[in-house]
């Protein structure tokens, strides 16, 4: 290696995101469906083939819980057709028992080959905002089985040789309840796959495929390099962290998802045994799922400029069990694994690593209650309504870091809705969203704060809801107190009392003015809460994120009836709290 | 004929850029910022600028000024103490933002902090529908009661935003009139006003910024008129916006967050005059200053304009990472990637430059002011490309020792790299990143970037120029005559204007002419009224867009329209302008889906200053070198001497072969191996990549 070959390798990867960041912008921008270019629930990559198996080499940041499962739906893919794969070739694959997550994420990826192989190959993973089945959407939490989920999808080819097969475009849409938004939204998959691919012929014609492959090499050498210097940073020994999935939605609460994390220098092994098995209901995560909620743990644990690629992942050995809830078996069902049991994963190895190196983890929480109306208009024409605006808050702390946003890192790309827009575009009316005071996980650092959302529905709507983090609520890390539980009401009428929802409702019947009360519980916070800077506690007062009783009773700080901080009353306080 | 004697200055975060046009012939200058009193360098440079030309400040026929006083105002939070009064039940809405996290694997990213902490955020009684009809009263009383704590709480300036006021102001102002009677001397920004625009975030942002800067910007603004009234110009002044147009102080005072990014607007005005001048279709409009690079596509001579811009991104240039506004900007992607932009070595082995920058002061290492850490200038002036004597116009004299040094400890001993490689890979690297930027830009508008025209200038720009036109595919590049200051010189060429918008939301199956016209017509007269104030005798230029989309989609597609009244019949031209624009865009229509209107804009300006085309470059005559310069050439990487052309003496029709150098008073442009140059009769520069 020549000594630029530092630079260019540098230019080469930062090509290969670029192409990927293309992909990104040209999806959000054709786009049909409001999931894909409101919300931005997918992600876009680049991977390698070399041998059997592929890997990923570049990415866009996009909704992270996709990113490291498409490596294996590639893998599957590819293997599908490995006699049968040709230049102009595009695959889609849905199946979750196939490298897939839950069926609403479709895959779709395209070879680019030299020298008669296929080397690279870009990817997109999307959440269809509709794939057939028997619930519009997707989520059914009374599936059985992967089958009640939705239209499972094997892997095939959508596009063959450069010609649309317009028959498999068919058998999606004819399954479809939106079909122009499955049309649009899987001509701009494929168009930011063709597109890609077009992009790295010519970086291969630029530089050869000798030079890109070492490049992608050394940039993924790099990536395993810091990582395993981060890893190599925490103190050897075992290290275990243990979660809980409120319910399965058939009846099983407490589901109990286990890490036991062993370091040992610059080597991480991740050890899922002991986790429960799968369940009846629908939160079982498949492996690539499972994987992929691992691979968030980790890369949140380092540090952010590592490229994101497999070099991450090098140090790192998983043992996730079969037939458990985190690595089921056909037919299991799976439709809810983006969320629980997904959050759960992470939820785990953060609070296993938080054991050897606290300072590295925090601000998880993926325990939102999710909700959505739907109802006709006078003309026949459905509205569906995703409640975005009522699930959103609660991040946690993070070491020094007060938690804020409404999604944890796992969802970074989704962005909160406009009241004045949403009452546009839909039947309903937002009569408040606002923050509550004292939701909040209390810590050194606090979470973000909780927050209260009341949707009224001008019209008849079914309503259901699925809840999470009400048993089992956003954690604290490093002795931080857990985020305040999140509550769903159903309000019939003003004079109607409000029906709390424990678990789930499922189309639920409102009359018009009926109304969803959401509170969203804060999220977790970092370090305790007697260590939190008394002054920080008392900017919270005055801000009204914390009442003065809060402040005491979470806090351990004093203030008088005006509102200053009396510190003799706040130190003898926190004493006697320590001495206790 | 009367003599036209037109000044315009540009205050930036590194320098402050000055240009007189006499009659045509331009001289200009470079002088460092003055952070703490911006006017006092403008001031300065201006005299020394005047004394040059031989004229005196009563001569002046016209003076324009852009700054970038209202951006640091918000990046430095020296605003003034600002609340906001709000509907009930949303108090944190300008909090919450779009709540996503702009930066997803770093868990200790800070959130940007609202302009308005939550203290001072209040809630009243009020409620209108999405039509503007009232659900709820507006309870005057409370509002009335707000005025004992923003006494108390010292509050300078007040925001009021209520949900759905872009379709009914009358809360708002009734809001307003109760709070301005108990509230003598305090500010009082309407978002209905500053913004009239759906999406309730966006305009609470806007209104806050717009309250926060507008103290400390109406006094800047009387106490640099009554300065440059006391220097003895006497002539008709204007502010350059961001989107564009001339303002004039007075509309300044009142919406101050529309002066945010003018230098930046500046330039891309610039290049798109230049490609009508010249006949060039489509551009990349590249301009590098000391801070940062901008990045903007123009084509047909018109840069694309848009109505959202983040103020003080604050994680490396981020999108998400500043606060959003809704005002007019043109349309373009700005990176932490400036002469002053920081390299470093990350923790293993990798070059990082930028976004931080070193500024004017400390400045980069070589400037000798006290900078130790290792910039872009100074990797230029390791490499050759820049000489140490004659920077910014002789002003400066650079240490080469200082920025070798700098070069080598921070980047060239951690890699192992001698400082000439090293220096090559500070200048790839930021090479790169402003192609990615372009890369990405183009893609995100659906533009391709092949067979496009770059225009370089500001002051590093034609430095880097060539080396970034190789990495996107571009064969020209056109340096033009002042590049070292070429926003000012655009502020010379920027017409009067004023934009005005309103939401008013319908659905082409509903379609109401009636209300349409009303609020168009009401529109026209506010644009127009307020460009009248510039020029009270000046034909006029209206045009109309509407923001629409599919039923259900998530964004907009601005639509041009024809400025006349509507028919009740006219639905079905609106839906075939919007499916034009739309199938330009994604290559595509979805037959039988039913369109909505979100929001009608009116931009009312005068005539874009008439510009003489430039005519061929007459017969080529091979230019005459002033000597030799060693550079760093990558591929043997060792120093070749290399032509060093004085661009001043450089007549048209001469040409250049690269590799080589051109050195002016304010930049230099770097001619590759894989370019030749050419001056053509208007004194610009035309690179052109080499026949391979």
């Amino acid at each position: 290696m020549d000594k630029r070959s530092v630079v260019l390798s540098q230019v080469i990867g930062g090509s290969l995101n670029t192409i990927a960041d293309e992909m990104s912008a040209t999806v959000t921008r054709t786009a049909r469906s409001p999931v894909f270019n409101e919300a931005h629930d997918f992600t876009t990559a680049i991977f390698e083939m070399n041998g059997l198996k592929s890997r990923l080499v570049a990415q866009s940041p996009g909704c992270t819980l996709h990113l490291y499962a498409v490596a294996m739906a590639v893998d599957r893919a590819i293997d599908a057709f490995k006699h049968d794969l040709q230049p102009g070739d595009v695959l889609l694959a849905s199946d979750p028992y196939n490298g897939g997550t839950h069926i609403p994420d479709l895959v779709v990826v395209t070879p680019v080959f030299r020298d008669r192989k296929p080397v690279l190959f870009p990817a997109v993973r999307a959440h269809m905002g509709d794939v057939g089945g028997p619930v519009a959407g997707g989520y059914n939490p009374h599936a059985r089985d992967v089958w009640q989920d939705g239209l499972v999808m094997p892997p095939v080819k959508i596009v063959e040789r450069g010609e649309r097969r317009t028959e498999m475009l068919d058998l999606l849409v004819a399954n479809n309840r939106i079909a122009h938004w499955i049309e649009g939204d899987l001509a701009s998959m494929i168009g930011a796959c063709e597109m890609a691919g077009r992009r790295i012929e010519a970086l291969l014609d630029r530089y050869g495929l000798d030079t890109v492959r070492d490049a992608i090499q050394a940039n993924v050498d790099y990536s395993e390099r810091r990582v395993r210097a981060e890893i190599a940073s925490w103190p050897d020994g075992e290290y275990v962290g243990e979660t809980f999935v409120d319910h399965d939605y058939q009846g099983q609460r407490d589901v109990r998802v286990v890490c036991k994390a062993t370091v040992k220098g610059s080597d991480l092994t991740l050890d899922f045994t002991g986790s429960d098995p799968q369940t009846k209901g629908f939160i079982n995560s498949p492996i690539a799922n499972t994987l992929s909620f691992i691979f968030i743990a980790l890369t949140t644990c380092c540090d952010e400029d590592i490229p994101i690629n497999e070099g991450c992942m090098a140090p790192v050995t998983c043992i996730i069990p079969e037939g458990t809830v985190i690595n089921p078996t056909r037919p299991a069902p799976v439709g809810t694994c983006t969320c629980s049991a997904g959050a759960e994963v992470t939820e785990a190895v953060l609070l296993a690593l938080g054991r050897c190196a606290p300072e590295r983890v925090g601000v998880n929480a993926h325990k939102m209650p999710l909700a959505f109306s739907y109802g006709s208009y006078d003309d026949g024409r459905m509205w569906v309504f995703l409640n975005f605006i009522g699930f959103t808050g609660g991040a946690g702390a993070a070491y020094e870091t007060d938690g804020w946003g409404l999604y944890p890192p796992l969802m970074t790309g989704v962005i909160l809705p406009s009241i004045e827009m949403t009452e546009i575009q839909y039947p309903s009316r937002v009569l408040k969203h606002e923050y509550v005071a004292d939701m909040t996980g209390a810590g050194r650092w606090r979470g973000a704060p909780g927050l209260e959302t009341v949707t009224q529905h001008l019209v008849p709507s079914l309503s259901s809801v699925m809840m999470e983090g009400v048993r089992h609520t956003a954690k604290g890390f490093a002795g931080g107190e857990h985020g305040a539980p999140n509550r769903v009401f159903l309000v019939e009428s003003a004079a109607a009392d409000a029906i709390d929802v424990p678990e789930y409702a499922f189309m639920h019947a409102l009359p018009p003015g009926g109304m969803l009360r959401t509170v969203r519980g804060g999220g977790g916070g970092w370090g305790p809460a007697i260590e939190r800077d008394p002054d920080a506690v008392r900017e919270d007062v005055l801000d009204g994120y914390v009442t003065r009783d809060g402040a005491l009773a979470d806090y351990g700080v004093v203030l008088d009836a005006a509102l200053e901080l009396d510190r003799a009353a706040t130190e003898r306080e926190r004493a006697r709290r320590v001495a206790a | 004929m009367a003599r036209s004697v037109r000044l315009a200055f540009d205050i930036g975060g590194t320098f402050t850029d000055i240009v007189l046009d006499l009659d045509g012939r331009m001289v200009s200058t470079k002088v460092l910022t003055t952070p703490d009193a911006p006017e006092r360098g403008a001031l300065e440079g201006i005299a020394a600028v005047l004394a040059e030309a031989g004229v005196t400040p009563p001569e002046l026929t016209l003076l324009v000024h852009g700054t970038t006083l209202a951006t640091n105002a918000i990046i430095e939070r020296k605003g003034a103490k600002t609340a906001l009064v709000t509907t009930a039940g949303f108090r944190d809405s300008l909090e919450m933002a779009y709540e996503n996290r702009f930066e997803q694997y770093d868990m200790y990213i800070e959130k940007p902090a609202p302009l308005v902490p939550r203290r001072l955020r209040f809630t009243v009684q009020e409620r209108l529908n999405a039509r503007g009809q009232p659900l709820v009263p507006l309870d005057e009383a409370a509002v009335a009661a707000l005025a004992a704590p923003l006494r108390e709480a010292g509050i300078e300036a007040v925001a009021v935003g209520f949900l759905h006021s872009y379709a009914n102001d009358a809360h708002e102002r009734r809001a307003a009139a109760l709070l301005a009677e108990a509230l003598p001397g305090v500010r009082i920004t309407l978002s209905s006003e500053v913004c009239p625009e759906i999406r309730e975030y966006e305009r609470l942002s806007t209104a806050v910024a717009n309250a926060y800067v507008q103290p400390l910007m109406a006094s800047y603004l009387v106490a640099l008129e009554r300065a440059l009234g006391a220097f003895g110009v006497a002539c008709p002044m204007f502010l350059m916006t961001s989107g564009g147009g001339l303002t004039t102080f007075e509309t300044a005072a009142r919406f101050p967050i529309r002066l945010v990014e003018s230098g930046p607007a500046g330039g891309a005005i610039l290049a798109a005059s230049l490609a009508g001048e010249l006949g060039l279709g489509r551009i990349l409009s590249f301009d590098m200053g000391g801070t940062t690079a901008k990045i903007c596509l123009i084509d047909e001579a018109a840069p694309q304009k848009s109505r959202f811009f983040e103020v003080d991104r604050r994680y490396r240039f981020v999108k998400g990472s500043g606060l959003p506004v809704r005002i007019p900007v043109i349309e373009m992607v700005e990176i932490g990637a400036g002469g002053g932009s920081i390299a470093a070595v990350d923790a293993t082995r990798r070059i990082v430059v930028g976004p931080d920058s070193a500024g004017a002061a400390p400045g980069p290492a070589c400037y000798g002011r006290g900078g130790t850490e290792p910039t872009v200038t100074d990797a230029d002036v390791v490499l050759g490309r820049i000489a140490a004597d004659g920077f910014a116009g002789g002003r400066l004299t650079l240490d080469a020792t200082a920025a070798a040094a700098a070069i080598g400890r921070s980047v060239g001993t951690p890699l192992g790299l001698d400082v000439a490689t090293a220096a090559y890979g500070v200048a790839e690297i930021v090479e790169e990143n402003m192609a990615s930027a372009a890369r990405v830009h183009a893609v995100e508008r659906g533009k391709s970037l092949e067979g496009r025209v770059m225009i370089a200038f500001g002051g590093a720009a034609p430095l880097h120029a060539a080396r970034v036109a190789e990495k996107l595919g571009i064969d020209t590049v056109l340096v033009p005559a002042s590049a070292g200051v070429g926003s000012a010189v655009g502020f010379l060429r920027a017409p009067i204007a004023f934009e005005g918008v309103r939401s008013l939301y319908l659905r082409l199956s509903a379609f109401d002419a009636g209300a349409v016209n009303a609020a168009v017509e009401a529109l026209v007269a506010e644009a127009t009224a307020e460009v009248r104030r510039g020029a009270p005798d000046a034909p006029l230029i209206a045009t109309l867009t509407a923001d629409m989309r599919y039923r259900g989609q998530g964004h907009e597609v601005v639509v041009p329209l024809p400025l006349e009244p509507f028919e009740p019949g006219h639905a079905p031209t609106l839906r075939a302008a919007f499916e034009a624009r739309y199938a330009a865009l994604y290559g595509r229509t979805i037959p039988g889906l039913d369109i909505e209107v979100l929001t009608w804009t009116v931009s009312v300006s005068t005539p874009v200053v008439p510009v003489v085309p430039a005519t061929e470059a007459g017969p080529a005559i091979d230019a005459r070198s002033v000597g030799t310069r060693p550079i760093h050439d990558p591929a043997t990487e060792r120093f070749v001497g290399v032509p060093l052309y004085d661009r001043a003496a450089l007549a048209p029709g001469a040409r250049v072969t690269g590799p080589s150098v051109i050195a002016e008073a304010q930049t230099t442009t770097i001619v590759t191996r894989g370019f030749d140059a050419a001056v053509d009769r208007a004194g610009h520069l035309r690179l052109t990549r080499k026949e391979r």
